[in-house]
């Protein structure tokens, strides 16, 4: 099992991509702490389950997306749009792109981020998710699909 | 778009950490302390609710008094004496408190512990259903704990591992002690003490003060169902700003972390107004909490957030 200084060091060095993950699933920032502090903790809780340390990324990853998950159905499909608080969005950061993305089911949305932004291949993303590979590439090609069809749309419209 | 032009621009559209998330990360990451109860914390409009561990039936034997002191002398192992000597000076039992009307349940502050030398502020309270003949009451927090439920699951769609179901599931503690298992959960009408009831789910959404909503921030939160059907919830709010060292703890965190410095600089500033805000009179508190009516088939968002909402106000006395 690791140890606590090298389970931080590999917690930390994950930071960005797990906060990447949870603005792909939440909006509120609050919902991103949340998920940020709770998926640190469980993952310290349950360590002893890590078999591998290369598997680090997978497995945090996993823990991240459940906390989505949990965040996600219980209340932030209930908050009503408009109250919404928007994404930071960085500067010079890609307005337009996080429209499309958002535009997304999350279903097609997550595959799509873990696997471009976070370099997972199909099959840790099948881990992840708890789904078949199959699966995994449908719901690639369904969200590449939507995004060339959204994307071609805004370009004609310009 | 090409795959290349979608990954870059995937890669511009998130930015950097906000310097809060960051710190909070930060606080979770170092795992030197395990946390003493069941981390959840609560913003200032509402309590995320995040399930790290279930309702608890602490079924262990009748008579138990679950008070503060059965909280984190018996609930939670290891509680460092010097906070619990902190926590019997300062405690408050039922404090002064008023309900507004509600037909369905009783919920009542039980107690209060302001701990400025700690920076600790804790708070139990306690939700029992007004007519336990005809109604059941769990917490709305037991209810799809582990996130499995999709109302659109398909298990054909998935391998088998996959603990995706429907319908909602509720968890409870199995009070066998020869149980393998610490809880069991399963669809609502299976977990319920006896299914011809009503099911009523209590949730706490905030606990803050009336005039300054925004001072406590963040809590941790554990939560329990007695045997006799209470839901009582326990917030434990980590208020570092009472503390007389805090400016020289935030300025050491600068040293340590300098690209915090604004963030850090900006604590400071809210922590010394937040002191000046203290007074003899103490600090006049609402919890506001929410009661639905559990109906097999019901809406989603109707069960996730409406219902009744009721508050309760009363007073910490901080004592300066």
């Amino acid at each position: 099992m690791m140890d606590e200084r090298q389970f931080t060091r590999m917690l930390l060095e994950s930071e960005q991509m797990l906060y990447r993950i949870a603005c792909t699933f939440l909006r509120s920032e609050a919902d991103r702490q949340d998920a940020m502090q709770e998926t640190a903790m469980k993952a310290w809780k349950n360590r002893a389950g890590l078999r591998e340390e290369r598997y680090f990324r997978t497995w945090i990853s996993r823990i991240m997306v459940n906390e989505c998950h949990n965040l996600y159905r219980n209340y932030s499909r209930c908050v009503p749009t408009d109250t919404m608080p928007d994404r930071p969005v960085p500067e010079n950061g890609d307005e337009e792109m996080r429209m499309l993305l958002e535009g997304l089911p999350e279903k097609q949305r997550v595959p799509l981020v873990l696997h471009y932004l976070e370099g997972f291949s199909l099959e840790e993303i099948a881990k992840i998710q708890h789904v078949t590979l199959p699966l995994v590439k449908y719901r690639m090609r369904q969200a590449r699909k939507a995004l060339r069809v959204e994307w071609n749309g805004k370009e004609e419209s310009k | 778009m090409t795959e290349q032009e979608l990954r870059e621009r995937l890669n511009r559209m998130t930015g950097e950490i906000p310097a809060e998330t960051h710190r909070v990360f930060l606080s979770a990451a170092c795992p030197g302390k395990e946390a003493r109860i069941v981390k959840r914390k609560i913003s200032a409009g509402l309590v995320f609710a995040l399930v790290l561990i279930l309702i608890t039936v602490a079924a262990i034997a009748a008579g138990i008094v679950y008070d503060l002191k059965w909280w984190y002398g018996e609930r939670t192992a290891e509680t460092d004496p010097e906070f619990m000597r902190k926590m019997a000076e300062n405690l408050v039992a039922e404090p002064e408190q008023q309900q507004t009307e509600d037909s369905l349940v009783d919920v009542k502050v039980r107690e209060v512990s302001w701990m400025p030398d700690e920076g600790k502020l804790v708070v139990s309270i306690q939700a029992t259903a007004k007519d336990p003949e005809h109604f059941e009451l769990h917490s709305r927090l037991a209810l799809d704990v582990d996130g499995a439920y999709d109302p659109d699951f398909e298990p054909d769609m998935y391998d088998e591992e996959c603990e995706g179901h429907a319908e909602h599931w509720l968890w409870r503690e199995n009070t066998d002690p020869e149980a393998d298992e610490r809880f069991r959960c399963g669809p609502v009408p299976q977990m319920m003490d006896d299914s011809s009831k009503r099911l009523l789910l209590f949730e706490g959404l905030q606990l803050a003060p009336l005039e300054r909503p925004e001072l406590f921030g963040y809590a941790s939160m554990d939560e329990l169902r007695t045997p006799e059907g209470e839901v009582l919830y326990l917030f434990e709010y980590s208020q570092d700003w009472m503390k007389q060292d805090y400016d020289r703890q935030m300025e050491e965190y600068i040293e340590e972390y300098p690209n915090m410095k604004e963030y850090a600089e900006s604590q400071i500033a809210k922590a010394r107004e937040a002191r000046e805000t203290l007074n003899s009179e103490g600090i006049s508190c609402m919890l506001s909490y929410r009661v639905v009516e559990y109906i097999e088939g019901m809406d989603d968002t109707e069960l996730y957030a409406g219902g009744t909402e009721g508050q309760v106000t009363f007073a910490i006395r901080t004592g300066k």
